[in-house]
């Protein structure tokens, strides 16, 4: 199954991110959360960054997915796969961290919003990873 | 054909690479054999994003054809008719 919702932007069964929304409240780096739509969020940050963040329910986000969301929603910056049974490649991680786009699951962005810049993130196992694979970071 | 709904219709379109091109021709594919089978989910991984994840083995998928960028119509409309032929078969079967 691709997600609950047969049309883009697979919503969550629900058609909320209750839990996402949450979470991000209760994060001390959050200043605020606004829903602009049901699964797109602006979540400004103590110093006053902004971060245009996709949530969603895929059940395999890759690299044409990610085409797929700035297709229908212009570019954002933060994507996040919001349930436990979904994932994203490791392509789409890797490409759209070299784009300035963090790819996470609702734990990896919690960690993510404590960095100096969290569209760039890599935790300690990634960049260990990318750099024994000879890969730019 | 006409559109038809299903329900539980899922569908792996792998192409070829994660450039932006390969992945343009996915997309446009999926909506194309959406428009046909209106309840289908589809996964669109590149042929490397699936061996990642494992996702023919792990679901069982079962080849239905190829699509080329050059009759991609054509293509998506024997696809879907295949579809439809098995998917009709099957609920024979458990009727």
């Amino acid at each position: 199954m691709a997600a609950y919702s047969e049309d883009f932007p697979w919503l969550s069964y629900y058609g909320q991110y209750d839990f996402f929304e949450d979470r991000m409240e209760e994060h001390s780096n959050v200043k605020a959360i606004t829903k602009i739509s049901p699964s797109l969020f602006t979540i400004t940050l103590h110093n006053d960054t902004e971060l245009k963040v996709f949530v969603c329910e895929c059940y395999s986000y890759g690299m044409a997915e990610y085409y797929e969301t700035v297709e229908n929603l212009g570019n954002v910056d933060i994507i996040i796969i919001s349930s436990l049974w979904c994932s994203y490649t490791g392509d789409v991680r890797y490409q759209c961290y070299l784009k300035g786009v963090g790819v996470f699951n609702i734990k990896g962005f919690m960690g993510a919003l404590n960095a100096q810049n969290p569209c760039k993130y890599l935790t300690k196992g990634e960049k260990e990873y990318y750099k024994e694979q000879g890969l730019k970071i | 054909m006409n559109s038809t709904t299903y329900n539980d219709i899922d569908i792996l379109l792998i192409h070829n690479n994660i450039d932006q091109h390969s992945c343009s021709i996915a997309i446009k594919c999926k909506k194309l054999i959406k428009e046909r089978i209106k309840n289908s989910d589809i996964v669109m991984l590149s042929i490397n994003e699936e061996k990642e994840l494992c996702f023919i083995e792990k679901s069982q998928a079962l080849m239905i054809g190829y699509i080329r960028n050059s009759s991609m119509n054509k293509d998506v409309k024997l696809i879907s008719n295949k579809i439809l032929k098995q998917h009709n078969k099957t609920l024979e079967k458990h009727s």
